[in-house]
């Protein structure tokens, strides 16, 4: 008969799984790299909240914490100190490729992403299908293998966090140095002069830093989705199975015939005198409410409303 | 696509990007990059997810082998250990790493050794294989349906579920007997007739002694018994048995009542595992052996033979048999439908999703004019509407009614536009009132075909009658068909959970409150049968029929003058009564102190069988036919010994 496990296992589980151990550590190195850049260059509290944060995660595995961790990063870089104060407002155009912002993204990166992977393994990394109601107590959704992590798989992931951090500066670096020009086509202008803004400041077609980066971020975004969404849609058609044309087609013709068979099929049940049906229900009690007395009641109203009223123009 | 976890990370980040990108920034600009590199990353990672799950289920070829004896066979045999291997390799694309395939067991099969599920990773050139085993208990059919594969991110952000629709339906053959012949190896007789031959009760050139008679003249003079003739002082002459081949003729009860239970474990089930028993050792005996399975309305036949190829067909019938259906029952469309739906989101998620299989707004729109009572509500509105403008004072009245209300004499020239509007809308309104309310009461019935339930009911109506349109080759009439028609769809939806082995509950009472089971015209058939059988019959016949009894003691004259016809011809009936699995031991008197409500219905129920079993059992015997009940555990051998014992003619009831 085998031992009952103690529940100590869970937190021995971050060492003794392969898979775990490793993304255990660059989480935690991720976490430290930015509490520790917090630390530094805003302050110590920002930093100690962030690690708590991370900690709780990694060790307790309170799948709620890395957005808590996000939304305590997004909290102290406004209040660094925890309580709001004297605002210093930052030239925009020049805030890439900064230390601390390296520092702090890539730590974070890392960190989120390595802490999602550890859930994956550890916790959940498919959803149940079932609803909660139909599943037993001791189910468990399905975990990643925590086998020995594949040779090139740490490889991609520090190569692709590496990508997505430069990218991260490169989109801010050319969000704040266009301009949303709509006198000009194309309509965007680089890093325009303080002359142009001077001329074109009195036209209403120049959008103001703010809203043209707004404009930029979710058209770029919109556009980029669009695409993505057409070429894959595409795709899907392409390679579409056997079953899934067959649906398709009978589908469509049903679309397009749909009026004209409703009509024969209302033909053909009044013809054998069948009851009423899920698509034809029974004009019962809760047609009386709605169809007649409601209306009625309007009207009633409406009348009353208007006699007693005496609503004049 | 995306998991909670993502939606969850996205609706953050996203907030704060939108925040943060034109107006924090100027606070806080780390915020504003943070929110774009992770909002960039998670895009890519979406990317690369779709770029390897995308149509995957083109991409990948399963095969699915069933092994049992170290050979791969195509159908199985009860009682034996059946492993089954599952290959899945990746055609082309790129690799996944984080997958899951699970073979879904056959209904009423649960694994024994190894695992259906598998979480791995894969790649082009690496097939991956599950691998599992399990014993069959009972003969029948096994359906399995495919596999089903779930993709996931690494960072369990995006998932994608389909299924592999892999349907196989693999009949399970009953268990070969090792009683065969066993029987015989006793010495009961003078001399043991060959393989095949039978001592029959009947004068004729065997070697077993029948009886003494008178001498006739021509009796040849070997069979003159001379001590008897001493003792006696006349010629007497011995008689002897006949040595004939008996054909045994099995008729197996595959009526509606017979698949009622838990799978594997119908009294068809047993019925059709002892039948097989009964075939076997009667081929060892080298008897020749025919089979007529028969039902409410049909019989199938298969003409007695002894060949070894004839005794597998009659194994593959019977287990053709054990695999029958059991009967739906349930005609109110939308149980079925909650069944359905359900196996169709098990098996077929991908023809249900909403690109495809389109639920479009205007058929949950209500026509009001589609009820009779709706005419008969328009009508005196229209009536109304028309007398109202047959009438000139009723003008007057509403240009009354309208001055007081609104006087255009505004001396701006659009607001007194608008009041002479208003003024003409409320003389329309007054003098169209009732076909206002008309049209109001139009719209309120047709929106609630837009109430949720109703919306959802028809929606996965719809949607399950594409499905059973595409299954079937029929057009897009027949959707609209199911849609509109209850019975339709009912029948449709029956044969798709009884393809998928899903069945509802059966009702076992109709609306009388009677046995809906009974099934008295199997009585009918099978009596037909067996004349049909006698009519053809030879010497020594043998028929071993497997009846469920349940309700029938009113019904068995058609039966009854079978049994008396063949029995009249010198044949032996052999009938076997199947039993209800679950019915309740015999209390012994005096035990039962205490009554709940179920125990009571249950025991009298009970008790109601029996008296039914014990009639059916006493006029069986009245008739002739010798009887065993199929009460429980293995009678196998108590059947084998009965039948030996009527292969010689002697009856023992």
């Amino acid at each position: 008969m085998s031992e009952k496990p103690s529940p100590n296992d869970k937190y021995w589980e971050l060492i003794r799984l392969p898979a775990a151990r490793t993304y255990f550590f660059i989480a935690s190195s991720g976490l430290i790299a930015a509490s520790v850049a917090t630390f530094l260059f805003s302050s110590p509290i920002a930093a100690a909240v962030l690690l708590v944060c991370g900690i709780c995660s990694l060790v307790l595995r309170w799948t709620a914490m890395p957005v808590v961790y996000f939304l305590s990063l997004a909290y102290f870089s406004f209040a660094p100190l925890g309580v709001p104060e004297d605002f210093v407002f930052n030239q925009i155009p020049n805030s890439y490729l900064r230390v601390f912002d390296l520092v702090v993204v890539g730590g974070s990166l890392v960190y989120l992403f390595a802490q999602y992977r550890l859930y994956s393994i550890l916790h959940a990394g498919m959803p149940f299908e079932a609803k909660k109601h139909f599943l037993k107590v001791t189910a468990k959704p399905p975990v990643r293998p925590s086998t020995p992590l594949p040779d090139a798989e740490l490889g991609r992931f520090f190569g692709r966090l590496a990508l997505y951090l430069i990218a991260g500066q490169t989109i801010w670096f050319l969000l704040s140095n266009f301009r949303v020009d709509l006198e000009n086509f194309p309509p965007l202008l680089w890093q325009p002069t303080s002359e142009y803004y001077r001329q074109a400041l009195e036209g209403p077609m120049l959008l103001s830093e703010p809203a043209s980066r707004f404009v930029l971020f979710a058209g770029v975004t919109l556009g980029v989705g669009f695409l993505l969404r057409f070429g894959f849609w595409y795709w899907q058609l392409h390679d579409m199975g056997r079953e899934q044309g067959e649906l398709i087609l009978r589908d469509t013709e049903w679309r397009e015939t749909r009026r004209e068979l409703n009509r024969q099929e209302k033909w053909r049940a009044e013809a054998l005198d069948r009851t009423p049906t899920l698509a034809r229900p029974p004009f019962g009690f809760g047609s009386v409410v709605m169809v007649i007395l409601a209306p009625l009641a309007i009207a009633f109203l409406a009348i009353v409303g208007i006699c007693c009223a005496g609503i004049r123009f | 696509m995306l998991t909670a976890r993502a939606w969850w990370f996205l609706f953050w980040v996203g907030l704060f990007a939108l925040l943060s990108v034109p107006w924090l920034a100027y606070i806080a600009p780390t915020i504003a990059i943070v929110s774009l590199t992770l909002l960039f990353g998670v895009a890519c990672e979406a990317i690369l997810f779709q770029l390897r799950s995308q149509n995957l289920a083109q991409r990948l070829i399963v095969e699915r082998t069933l092994i049992q004896g170290e050979r791969t066979v195509p159908m199985l045999w009860v009682g034996v250990a059946t492993k089954v291997r599952v290959r899945i390799e990746l055609q082309r694309g790129m690799p996944l790493s984080f997958v899951s395939f699970a073979e879904t067991l056959p209904h009423g099969v649960s694994t024994i050794e190894g695992h259906r599920r598998i979480v791995t990773r894969i790649a082009v050139g690496e097939p991956v294989t599950i691998e599992y085993g399990f014993q069959l208990p009972a003969p029948g059919t096994v359906r399995f349906e495919g596999i089903e594969v779930r993709v996931a991110d690494l960072m369990g952000f995006f998932y994608k579920r389909f299924y592999m629709r892999l349907p196989d339906e693999v009949m399970v053959l009953p268990p070969l007997m090792k009683e065969e012949g066993g029987q015989r190896s006793i010495k009961r007789f003078n001399s043991l007739p060959p393989p095949g031959v039978h001592r029959l009760k009947r004068a004729g050139s065997g070697g077993e002694l029948l009886d003494l008679r008178d001498y006739r003249p021509g009796d040849p003079p070997k069979m003159i018994a001379w001590k008897a003739s001493a003792r006696r002082d006349r010629l007497i002459t011995k008689e002897f048995e006949s040595d004939v081949p008996v054909r045994c003729t099995i008729f197996l009860d595959a009526s509606a009542a017979t698949r009622l239970g838990e799978p594997g474990r119908t009294p068809l089930v047993r019925m059709a595992s002892l039948a097989a028993g009964v075939a076997q050792a009667a081929t060892g005996n080298r008897d020749i052996v025919g089979l007529t399975v028969f039902d409410e309305t049909d019989t199938q036949s298969t003409k007695p033979a002894r060949t070894r190829g004839h005794t597998l067909n009659l194994l593959r019938i019977l287990a053709e048999a054990a695999g029958r259906s059991p009967e739906n029952t349930e005609t109110d469309p939308k149980i079925l439908q909650r069944y359905a739906y359900s196996v169709a989101q098990e098996f077929y998620p991908d023809l249900l999703d909403g690109r495809w299989n389109t639920k479009p707004l205007g058929m949950f729109w209500l026509p009001l004019m589609d009820t009779r009572w709706s005419r008969m509500l328009i009508l005196p509105i229209a009536v109304q509407a028309i007398v109202i403008l047959l009438f000139f004072p009723v003008f007057n009245t509403a240009v009354d009614i309208a001055s007081e209300l609104v006087q255009p004499r505004a001396a701006n020239g659009i607001l007194f536009a608008a009041q002479l509007l208003a003024f003409f809308a409320v003389v329309a309104a007054v003098i169209f009132s009732p076909m206002i309310l008309a049209a109001f009461t139009w719209i309120m019935f047709g929106l609630r075909g837009f109430l949720p339930q109703r919306r959802g009911e028809l929606g996965k109506r719809k949607q399950l009658a594409t499905i059973y349109a595409m299954k079937n080759e029929d057009n897009a009439a027949a959707i609209e068909r199911a849609i509109q028609d209850d019975d339709f769809f009912a029948e449709r939806t029956g044969r798709f959970l009884a393809e998928h082995r899903r069945m509802p509950p059966p009702k076992l009472l109709d609306e009388r409150g009677r046995n809906r089971f009974r099934g008295e015209s199997k009585l009918v058939v099978l009596a037909n049968s067996l004349q049909r059988s006698i009519g053809v019959a030879r010497d020594n016949e043998l028929y071993v029929i497997f009846l469920e009894p349940t309700d029938l003691a009113d019904h068995l004259e058609p039966l009854l003058r079978g049994v008396r016809a063949a029995r009249a011809k010198h044949h032996q009936v052999l009938v076997l009564l199947a039993e209800p699995g679950d019915l309740p031991p015999v209390p012994e008197p005096g035990q039962r102190k205490t009554f709940g409500l179920n125990e009571v219905i249950r025991s009298s129920l009970a008790d109601g069988y029996r008296e039914n079993s014990e009639r059916v059992r006493r006029e069986l015997v009245r008739a002739g036919a010798s009887l065993v009940s199929l009460d429980a555990g293995d009678t196998l051998r108590a059947v084998l010994a009965r039948l030996d014992r009527l292969r010689t003619g002697r009856v023992i009831r």
